[in-house]
């Protein structure tokens, strides 16, 4: 039999069988599959500022650090991806290397939280959290660690307060928005944003979602969920997959002002390359951010292209820049087995290498 | 459940009533058969999969939304990839004959097809995430009612007493005519992306035509299309077209939906209650009251501000703080932060406030301390002290953060410091990408390095002596 399908007929109905044998499989897993719960480590509340709050990790001992580590998340989703589950946790992963972490939970913002600026992140949220660290170590300056939008948080938080930030890490954080593989900066080049923002106010947690479903459509929405008939009759998988799945859905509201201004002046002007970044009226520069860095990204990321990440070097000020590649996505840098291996590992040797 | 397979009886709606008996003996193992009678005839793929869904226990959130994704668009996808397969078992093919079907299948074996399911796939997205498809189809008769006239109504100029509410409706319907062709160009570019997606698909099977790179069962020959269709997408979604479309039908879905929102506006003003322009009014007053307050509480306690930690002054509370022993200090609400600052005791490691006025000498030999730091090294040299600070407020000694923010005032931007330009330093750079495996390996085996010898002292004494 010539051509490109080398099965019988027989084989087809052996692959249909298993299929319907997984479908069953799954009539007797999924009802036993309890609400997924994310988070592997304590936490302890320790700050607030309206629905934004502190956390710090409780480790099963103590912290051998001296500085914190504070970690900054994106807004778009909710931070409880850097600890997701006991086996896939950056946090615990720090914690056991002797990090005394922090992160800031923005919260689900409302339609009371509209007019909320960058300035409210970045200036008062964000520096009210560094400021509540600096207090209680009595250091003067913390260490932050950046992730994707937070990462671009931090730097702009790093150049406006460079005497608070001891040390920066940046991970998957896109630096240069208008490299050509950008597809997400790409749609919102035309974008009428001012139009986006009066109309929808708050922009729709699901929008978002949809938006980054439409990067590779056809894996997320079909192939993702062929695949979860593989694993039904594995119920430790089915909580992994549904895990994942809600962390990626259960997504907060941006803030419209706050996202009226992320778009302008990151996405739609290229800012941090381009200059033009203001928060809170003061000058965005990044040749200000003269602390060690380090900057991670990952190879596969299709969110936040790799050359995206890497011309970070090219505009920092410090003279102590780390560049580290990842071999995995923008998903599998916190959650892959070998992110487990490799990212809390190389983060501390990289702060312990600068801790004096 | 049984697990054998039966031989293979010719076709596949025998296979389907084959896995259909299956499926009945599973159900009874599980009992839900009784509950749920079985459809007569046997069913394909996609009714199983329905049955399937039907049966799976509710209740559980994301077991549900993950059933319901994987039943509504990809059980569907695959069942047709399954009877597409099914047809060349057992005979001599070719790629074409196979994208034919596969284009047949999903109907659109015609240049123009009528139906495109690449389309439905976004808007099917798209409805369910905020609802505006579903939302403009109920609105749909009353916006062709105002385009009933079409484009000559839309232009006919409005006077009268009801003067303003035509202009609105004209502006509305007109919204909704933009729309409905940003729609089709958005459309057109998914068709384009479909037809690529099977030429593409047929040059994959190509490649895998020679033996031994054959394909051995369904699944692989979905996988394939779906790499074919994910190729096929980014290079349109990266393309300036679809920039140009994907913007244009952002806009105007905003512009239409503020235009609905106008109206709905209209409508509560009528009967008295509160619209959403009003709301947002309140908010931003609420928001801009917040602001001026923390400006004028700042303002106020600014003068009593903590001085910088020393480093070394502050050595004794660096001890590591143990995870359970100490009781954690309760969650301190920020808003009134620097009130309480101010009033609160400072702790031992810090200074007292009346040593503010000694600050700025200490900070600045802090600095020039950590200058000599390599990371700071090339900053230091290339920007005087005095000029950073005066950029970064929140350095400066005795008011330690920025100063009350009365915005764009606070740092004129003639006076900012521009940042310092890097043409001394980044020998320390690296040239090339480093991996972090490899990084972590080489700092792994340098701190092994580190300890062998004093380990091998320590074994050494402790044997010998």
């Amino acid at each position: 039999m010539s051509g490109p399908l080398n099965f019988t007929a027989e084989a087809l109905a052996q692959e249909a069988t298993t299929l319907v044998q997984k479908l069953s499989a799954g009539l007797h897993t999924l009802p036993e599959v309890d609400d997924v719960h994310y988070g592997a480590t304590r936490k302890q509340e320790v700050w607030r500022d309206g629905k934004v709050v502190l956390y710090r990790f409780i480790g099963e001992k103590a912290p051998t650090a001296k500085v914190p580590l504070l970690i900054v998340y994106a807004l778009v989703n909710r931070p409880y991806m850097v600890d997701l589950q006991h086996d896939r946790s950056l946090v615990k992963g720090l914690l056991a290397q002797g990090e005394d972490v922090y992160v800031i939970d923005w919260g689900y913002p409302d339609r009371s939280d509209r007019f909320l600026e960058l300035d409210d992140y970045i200036n008062r949220f964000l520096d009210g959290a560094v400021d509540h660290l600096r207090d209680c170590s009595g250091r003067e300056a913390v260490n932050v660690l950046g992730i994707c939008q937070g990462g671009a948080f931090s730097l702009c938080y790093a150049a406006l307060h460079p005497a608070k930030v001891k040390n920066l890490i940046t991970m998957v954080t896109p630096v240069d928005f208008h490299t050509p593989d950008n597809m997400l900066s790409l749609w919102t080049r035309e974008l009428d944003v001012d139009l986006f923002v009066d109309a929808l106010g708050n922009v729709p947690a699901d929008m978002m979602n949809a938006c980054y479903l439409m990067l590779k459509p056809f894996r997320l929405n079909l192939q993702k969920y062929v695949g979860l008939v593989d694993i039904l009759d594995d119920k430790r998988a089915i909580e992994d997959f549904l895990r994942m799945e809600k962390w990626i859905f259960d997504s907060p509201d941006l803030a419209g002002e706050a996202f009226r201004q992320f778009i302008k002046q990151f996405y739609q002007r290229n800012g941090f390359i381009k200059g033009g970044i203001e928060i809170g009226g003061e000058p965005v520069d990044l040749g200000f951010v003269d602390m060690p860095v380090l900057n991670i990204y990952a190879e596969q990321d299709h969110l936040v292209p790799p050359d995206a990440s890497r011309a970070l070097k090219d505009v920092v000020g410090t003279a102590d820049y780390t560049e580290l590649s990842f071999k995995g996505g923008h998903i599998g840098i916190y959650v892959s087995s070998r992110a487990q291996r490799e990212v809390p590992s190389a983060i501390h040797h990289w702060l312990g290498q600068r801790a004096r | 459940m049984a697990t054998n397979v039966p031989p293979w009886p010719g076709d596949f709606e025998s296979v389907a009533q084959q896995y259909w008996s299956l499926w009945g003996d599973a159900l009874r193992q599980v009992g839900a058969a009784p509950a749920m009678p079985m459809p007569g005839a046997a069913p394909g793929w996609q009714q199983t999969v329905d049955w399937w869904a039907k049966l799976v226990p509710g209740g559980q959130a994301q077991v549900d939304e993950a059933v319901g994704r994987f039943q509504r668009q990809a059980s569907q996808w695959f069942g047709q990839m399954q009877q597409v397969a099914a047809q060349f078992t057992g005979r001599d093919h070719d790629a074409t004959d196979i994208g034919r079907a596969w284009r047949s299948a999903l109907g659109m074996a015609e240049a123009t097809p009528a139906h495109n399911p690449f389309a439905d796939i976004f808007r099917s997205m798209q409805g369910g995430a905020h609802g505006l498809d579903g939302w403009i189809q109920q609105l749909r008769p009353w916006l062709e009612n105002l385009q009933r006239d079409g484009d000559r109504w839309l232009h006919v100029p409005t006077f009268g007493l009801t003067r303003e509410h035509q202009e609105r409706w004209q502006h509305l319907a007109q919204a909704f005519q933009d729309y409905q062709q940003r729609v089709a160009e958005y459309d057109q570019l998914m068709l384009q992306v479909a037809q690529d997606a099977f030429v593409r698909f047929e040059r994959k099977l190509e490649a895998h035509a020679e033996p031994g790179r054959q394909l051995q069962n369904a699944r692989a020959l979905f996988d394939l299309w779906i790499d074919a269709a994910e190729e096929a997408y980014a290079q349109v979604a990266l393309s300036e077209d679809f920039r140009h479309a994907f913007g244009g039908l952002a806009n105007a879905q905003a512009r239409l939906r503020l235009g609905v929102q106008r109206e709905v506006e209209q409508v509560c003003t009528l009967f008295g209650m509160p619209t959403r322009t009003e709301v947002d009014s309140a908010h931003r007053k609420i928001v801009e009251l917040e602001r001026a307050l923390r400006r004028a509480t700042r303002a106020q306690v600014a003068p009593v501000r903590r001085a910088p930690v020393q480093r070394a002054a502050a050595a004794p509370a660096e001890a590591p703080v143990p995870a359970e022993a100490p009781p954690p200090p309760a969650p301190r609400p920020a808003e009134p932060k620097v009130v309480k600052k101010a009033a609160k005791k400072r702790p031992p490691s810090r200074k007292p406030a009346s040593a503010a006025k000694a600050a700025p000498k200490q900070r600045a030999a802090a600095k020039k301390k950590t200058a000599k730091k390599p990371a700071r090294r090339a900053v230091a040299a290339a920007a005087p002290l005095a000029t950073r600070q005066e950029r970064a407020p929140a350095a400066a000694p005795a008011v330690a953060r920025k100063p009350a923010r009365a915005p764009a005032q606070a740092v004129p931007k003639a006076r900012v410091a521009k940042a310092p330009k890097k043409t001394a330093a980044p020998a320390s750079k690296p040239a090339a990408v480093v991996s972090m495996k490899d990084w972590v390996a080489r700092n792994a085996a340098r701190a092994a390095t580190a300890q062998a010898p004093k380990a091998a002292g320590k074994t050494k004494r402790g044997k010998g002596k």
